[in-house]
């Protein structure tokens, strides 16, 4: 049977349940039938039968399917542990070339990318952090591509990636805004050098990327020369909406039955506290509230409102995740000193700490997400600017520039 | 208590409504009815009742529009916005619930009295449904349905034609219908928000009605309508302060130009919507549970309590700050939200109670 917008839940449900039954192996997490040896077989597997992208149009490997209908294909590849679906909200580079990239771009490259492993993005660098469009990796023009030079920051994935999205200077004549070029940028070639950061958690997520005479097609600009800036909006807007639902999380506390938070203090023997009690209630709470909202801008999206409601979550998480990781620490009182696996609610409440800051500074900080949502969505106005309309190249960036 | 209302015909109630109050119930009236010596305005409460407001609640067995919890909580976050002095928990929300389920035999003339405006009802007593309940209060009543005594704290007790009181005393709640006729006497006591008059009455020997003692069901869901009911008006209350100091941080110019550009003051703006949004979320989720399943949707309602309290008064306490002198005058209106918001929250309890039930829920669930 084919599926369409018309199906019904039960439809779509039952058709994707008998697709992995004949394609995936439950209990070995593995495609069925030989012949699928690499990732990118399997992912070309569920594309063609039109799980990858179900929201997106049929010309466009999609279903045409609801956000609410594709959910139910993503909860069955969740149930049988099935990776590939839901790429329409996950693959950032692949949504980017699908919402602005041009036809030709996305009949060359889009199959590509949804068969392969998700790009990074080559945003920040060390001149460039909340005043991103600061940037100032370099791209000049030569034969039918371009030339890059710089170094980008803060990139996950950039070992794995194949295609990174990169924002590049284009003009250096124009105001910051108005110089920029977005590039779909190919990581797998010599002159991209990749390596890690030490993170304050332990972890080596993120890394640098240092550019050196690079080459990328000119085919492979997502919007149009020096307007990219405004493509780039539609890349943000979506990462900030995945970093809102908390995926970056290190684990989902949720409003369960019994909560992380009142067995640690249970344990610590402070649950009858009245200030503890008031202090775990307001942070069950905040996570609550975050979802309701979650449910209520997904509700007025699908009426056509509710854009702004989107904008409020990655804000509203890092109280959440702060909160949560400062409460645990105060529970634990001088327990909070050690560290180590053999403390391991010391462990994480020092990781969850650290681990906050991914949210609060990364994508955007809270400083910025305040900007946002009082400009974008209250219609306050904005700060004056001192680079506003003057040349990229007179643009100063350092203290003794003065 | 299912809504038989459809979502368009909640929103076009909520439309029709906030373009009457917007026409006739802005801050300036509402001003000269708190502040002077009516205690409300009639024609409003008539506007309103040709509306249908009360008749929102009321089940359609009875001829009135079958609306839920849903619904109260839409027309109540715009009645909140205004700030107007109305009987809301009396003629809207608590007694008609508890008059509609009472075993009482012959209660359908006072209902219809109630929802044709005609008569106005005061909530009061110690018992949970009342809002702001009276510890203190002294009532008997004798073998011949005549109460004595007093009762202190009721709100609208000024202007309201009939009194219930409900009178919980070793576990079980005792109602009494009182008309003011039978008062022998009823003093405004002077409070902090004008809008909200609060009375002690007096009672010798009066003649009442004793009501049959409902069952803890229909209590424990007159408290939550109650709670929701207080927790729609604060969200409209919040959000009406909130849009006025916007506007304000636009047209506001120092140091050449608008104060809503400075981050010191927009983060806070920026701050405040996030709290904005995350109550009315928890209101209208606590509803749709009510209206589902009354007996499971005690978490959601405790949540939507506190959340809807605390952003009232942290919104309209920072709506005087954001202001800055302006609002230090009495001729501004940020004050009369202010007071407002601080009176809600001392009704059905206070937030850090609702916190620690919320708390319980989970504690609960888990053993």
């Amino acid at each position: 049977m084919t599926i369409t917008k018309h199906s019904s839940d039960a439809e779509i449900h039952q058709a994707v349940s008998k697709w992995l039954d004949a394609n995936w192996n439950r209990a070995e997490r593995a495609p069925l039938q030989s012949g699928d040896h690499t990732a990118r077989d399997w992912l070309t597997r569920v594309l063609e039968a039109g799980w990858s992208v179900p929201s997106w149009s049929t010309d466009f490997f999609g279903l045409g399917l609801s956000g609410r209908q594709s959910l139910i294909i993503e909860h069955a590849f969740n149930e049988y542990k099935a990776p590939g679906a839901a790429r329409d909200r996950f693959h950032l580079g692949a949504i980017t070339v699908y919402k602005v990239g041009s036809e030709s771009l996305k009949r060359a490259l889009l199959r590509d990318l949804l068969t392969g492993p998700i790009c990074c993005l080559l945003y920040s660098e060390p001149n460039a952090g909340s005043d991103l469009a600061g940037v100032r990796t370099r791209a000049v023009r030569d034969g039918d591509g371009y030339i890059i030079n710089g170094q980008k920051v803060w990139t996950s994935n950039a070992m794995e990636a194949e295609y990174g999205m990169l924002l590049a200077r284009t003009d250096w004549d124009a105001p910051k805004h108005q110089g920029i070029t977005f590039f779909l940028f190919p990581m797998k070639q010599s002159g991209v050098e990749v390596r890690p950061i030490n993170q304050i958690t332990g972890e080596s997520e993120f890394n640098e990327v240092f550019i050196t005479d690079a080459r990328v097609s000119a085919a492979n600009i997502i919007g149009d020369v020096n307007q990219g800036w405004k493509a780039f909006q539609t890349a943000i807007a979506y990462e900030r909406l995945i970093m809102g639902q908390g995926v970056t999380a290190r684990r989902q506390t949720g409003t369960r039955a019994s909560h992380p938070l009142i067995r640690l203090a249970d344990r610590a023997g402070k649950l009858s506290d009245s200030h503890v009690r008031q202090k775990i209630a307001q942070a069950i709470a905040y996570r609550e509230l975050n979802k309701l909202n979650n449910d209520r801008a997904k509700a007025e999206m699908a009426a056509g409102t509710g854009l702004s409601l989107m904008s409020l979550s990655k804000l509203a998480m890092s109280r959440i995740q702060h909160g949560e990781a400062a409460l645990a620490t105060e529970l634990l009182g001088v327990e909070a000193l050690l560290d180590g696996d053999r403390y391991p609610d010391a462990r994480d409440a020092h990781f969850d700490s650290a681990k906050a800051y991914m949210n609060s500074i990364g994508g955007g900080t809270d400083q910025i997400q305040r900007n946002i949502i009082a400009e974008k969505v209250l219609g306050l106005p904005k700060e004056p600017e001192h680079d506003k309309g003057v040349p990229f190249r007179e643009v100063r960036i350092r203290a003794m520039d003065d | 208590m299912m809504s038989t209302l459809s979502t368009e015909d909640r929103e076009s109630f909520r439309d029709n409504l906030r373009r009457f109050l917007s026409a006739h119930a802005d801050i300036s009236s509402v001003r000269s009815f708190s502040e002077g010596e009516k205690p409300y305005d009639p024609g409003l409460l008539r506007s309103l009742v040709e509306l249908g407001l009360f008749e929102l609640l009321v089940s359609e067995e009875r001829g009135g529009l079958g609306g839920g919890a849903q619904d109260m909580v839409a027309v109540l976050e715009e009645l909140g916005r205004t700030l107007s002095p109305l009987p809301i928990l009396g003629n809207l929300v608590v007694a008609p619930f508890l008059l509609a389920h009472s075993e009482a035999p012959d209660l359908s003339a006072t209902i219809n009295r109630i929802r044709s405006g005609e008569i106005s009802v005061a909530l009061a007593g110690n018992a949970s449904f009342v809002p702001v309940p009276d510890a203190n209060m002294l009532l008997e009543c004798d073998s011949s349905s005549r109460l004595t005594g007093c009762v202190s704290m009721v709100l609208d007790g000024v202007y309201a034609d009939l009194i219930l009181i409900g009178v919980e005393k070793e576990g079980t709640t005792a109602l009494y219908l009182i008309e003011k006729a039978h008062l022998s006497d009823c003093k405004t006591l002077a409070t902090n928000d004008p809008g909200l008059r609060l009375a002690s009455l007096h009672i010798d020997q009066a003649a009442c009605i004793m009501l049959p003692k409902p069952s803890e069901f229909i209590l424990s869901q007159s408290h939550d309508l109650g709670l929701l009911a207080i927790a729609a008006l604060q969200v409209g209350g919040a959000r009406a302060i909130f849009e006025t100091t916007i506007q304000y941080l636009k047209d506001r110019y120092q140091f050449g130009r608008p104060i809503g550009s400075f981050q010191a003051v927009k983060h806070i703006a920026a701050d405040l919507f996030v709290e904005l949004e995350s109550a009315t979320s928890a209101l209208r989720s606590a509803a749709e549970r009510f209206d589902s399943s009354p007996s499971g949707s005690a978490r959601s309602i405790a949540l939507a309590a506190f959340t809807c309290s605390d952003v009232f008064t942290q919104t309209a306490a920072q709506a005087i700050q954001l202001h800055g002198g302006i609002a230090y005058t009495r001729e501004h209106c940020a004050h009369l939200y202010w007071r407002r918001a601080r009176s809600l929250a001392t009704m059905y309890g206070n937030s850090d109670g609702h916190r620690e039930r919320y708390l319980r829920t989970f504690e609960e669930a888990a053993q």
